[in-house]
């Protein structure tokens, strides 16, 4: 089972004031796998907890398989919100299992048990984990769950490097088999793009920019040649230019926008180079203020 | 040992319940603990340094109403995260944790009412007066043998305890430590409104006695205690339905 997700011109306004969100408009295809990046306080916590119904919107709406989920048991049944772990009280790591199997209409207890062995997780009291173990164990919950619609809110901080990959590894695999809609929110991008249909970037409570990954990485482009034809260039092919760096009388631009064929053509006659940038720089860029121009 | 799920097509009230009464349970267990090594103590106390000429377990069962609200307070500020965070709302949270504590009462009434019993036979193989002896003692039944209405009283008390200590927490979640506190005298109302009407524990005798009133009529008692449970449960029900949890506090475990 999959569902869809919508969002629309949902805000969040906590009661100090805060606006977490600020109209934002997003439609998640079901079954899809998510990418959803910002900076620190950037909303995104906050747009996944409107999603799980422990918060309303203050403005707009939430829209699980097209209707509002707050209060829904049919509807919050089949989300998911996975973040960071917590130190856990009395109960032990089994305890914390049979609990969600428990809770969790599509849970997988083989699945769990699997899960157990590759990330190596002792059944000892939660509070007795190391971090990183306890982080696993959420992650555990969250794959195991088969939530149709499973986020993770960044819970893997604290995972070593090759439980993280891991993990990553499960979420596709098992998505491949049951397929439901998973958005994952981190700061590892590059390590975890390849498992991202789509992305979506917020900042400041708004949506930057929202779009299939490989649509996304093609829109960022680093224009590197001789000034002035960086910006004659960059101006006449419309892109944004998000950062420059110069070194003499050269200059690099990270731009983004669409790269037309013919403007290809046009930056090669000019003698420009055009090179990919990562996910991660493309995600820093779009979501920091533009910087003063840096020396090469 | 597998973590087998159990069924789970069960309602979400349904499942919420069974999955708190499962922990409460062995919340049970602990104070069936506390109450014999309490009432080891009184009879040994009483034995040694006292005369034992009445029920010494009527004295040593008044407290575990308290047990019972803190069993209140425990199932909201414990369990609430955890299940919304699994998928529970919060009115199903509610619903189930209230039958959750109306068993974990049910039980623990019969069990403290079975306390009743072996202390008669014991006081019967040691040859002593099996009667309540207690200068400010009252109740809605007056001989330590009234197993029905003792079991009646345990567990209406035991009923709004738990709802009083579910009320103050659900208040504190969802108006934080200032507006929330208010609601803490109406969580205070409820048990010792209770107490008062069924004419039990320090609170309920002694505002019984400032008033002037004797031991209630059953009835009347029982309505009243029945009227603050219900409107207990009511109060604490609108104030969960609207609580959010913040982002960090969601939890996966307790």
């Amino acid at each position: 089972m999959t569902l869809d997700l919508e969002l629309r011109g949902t805000s969040l306004r906590y009661d100090d004031g805060t606006e977490a969100l600020r109209g934002i408009d997003l439609a998640v295809p079901a079954g899809t796998i998510l990418g959803l990046l910002g900076r620190n306080g950037a909303g995104k916590s906050s747009l996944m907890s409107l999603v799980a119904s422990l918060h309303r919107p203050t403005g707009g709406q939430v829209l699980v398989g097209g209707r509002e989920p707050w209060e829904r048991p049919d509807l919050t049944a089949q989300v998911a919100l996975i973040g960071e772990a917590a130190e856990g009280g009395t109960w032990k790591v089994r305890d914390a299992l049979t609990s969600a199997g428990y809770l969790r209409p599509t849970w997988d207890p083989s699945y769990a048990d699997r899960l157990l062995d590759l990330f190596e997780i002792p059944n000892v009291k939660i509070s007795n984990l190391s971090r990183g173990k306890r982080a696993a164990l959420a992650c555990l919950v969250g794959l195991a769950g088969r939530t149709p619609i499973t986020m993770y809110d960044e819970p893997y901080l604290g995972m070593d490097a090759p439980t993280r990959y891991a993990f990553y590894d499960e979420v596709l695999s098992d998505y491949m088999v049951h397929p439901r809609t998973v958005i994952i929110s981190t700061h590892h991008i590059d390590e975890v793009a390849s498992l991202f249909g789509q992305v979506a970037i917020i900042d400041a409570g708004r949506l930057v920019t929202y779009d299939d990954t490989d649509n996304l990485r093609s829109r960022g482009v680093e224009v590197t040649g001789p000034t002035s034809a960086v910006d004659d260039f960059t101006s006449a092919a419309g892109l944004r230019v998000l950062t420059t760096r110069r070194l003499g009388g050269t200059k690099a631009a990270v731009t983004y926008g669409e790269l037309t064929e013919a403007a290809r053509r046009r930056a090669a006659d000019a003698g420009l180079e055009l090179g990919p940038i990562s996910l991660q720089d493309l995600f820093v860029h779009l979501s920091t203020p533009q910087p003063e121009e840096a020396a090469l | 040992m597998s973590t087998t799920a159990h069924t789970t097509s069960h309602r979400p009230s349904l499942r919420a319940a069974g999955g708190i009464g499962a922990d409460l349970a062995f919340y049970a267990l602990v104070w069936v603990g506390v109450g014999v090594a309490l009432l080891t103590i009184n009879l040994v106390a009483n034995g040694v340094w006292g005369e034992i000429d009445g029920s010494v377990w009527d004295g040593t069962a008044s407290i575990f109403q308290y047990a019972m609200l803190g069993g209140g307070v425990m199932v909201v500020a414990g369990y609430l995260p955890v299940y919304l965070t699994h998928g529970i709302t919060r009115r199903d949270f509610t619903t189930g944790a209230t039958i959750a504590l109306v068993g974990l009462a049910a039980v623990a009434a019969l069990a403290t009412t079975a306390g009743y019993l072996v202390e008669s036979i014991v006081f019967d193989v040691a040859d002593w007066p099996h009667v309540l002896t207690g200068e400010h003692e009252m109740h809605i039944y007056d001989r330590p043998d009234q197993y029905g209405l003792i079991a009646v009283e345990l567990f209406s008390l035991y009923v709004t305890h738990a709802i009083a200590g579910m009320l103050i927490v659900a208040a504190l979640f969802r108006l934080g430590w200032v507006f929330g506190s208010v609601f803490f005298l109406a969580g205070v109302g409820v048990a010792v409104g209770s107490e008062v009407a069924l004419a039990s524990g320090a609170a309920g005798v002694l505002v019984r006695e400032w008033l002037g009133l004797g031991p209630p009529p059953v009835g009347v008692g029982l309505l009243i205690t029945a009227a603050l449970a219900v409107a207990g449960a009511l109060l604490t029900r609108m104030l969960l339905t609207g609580v959010v949890v913040e982002t960090k506090d969601a939890a996966l475990w307790r």
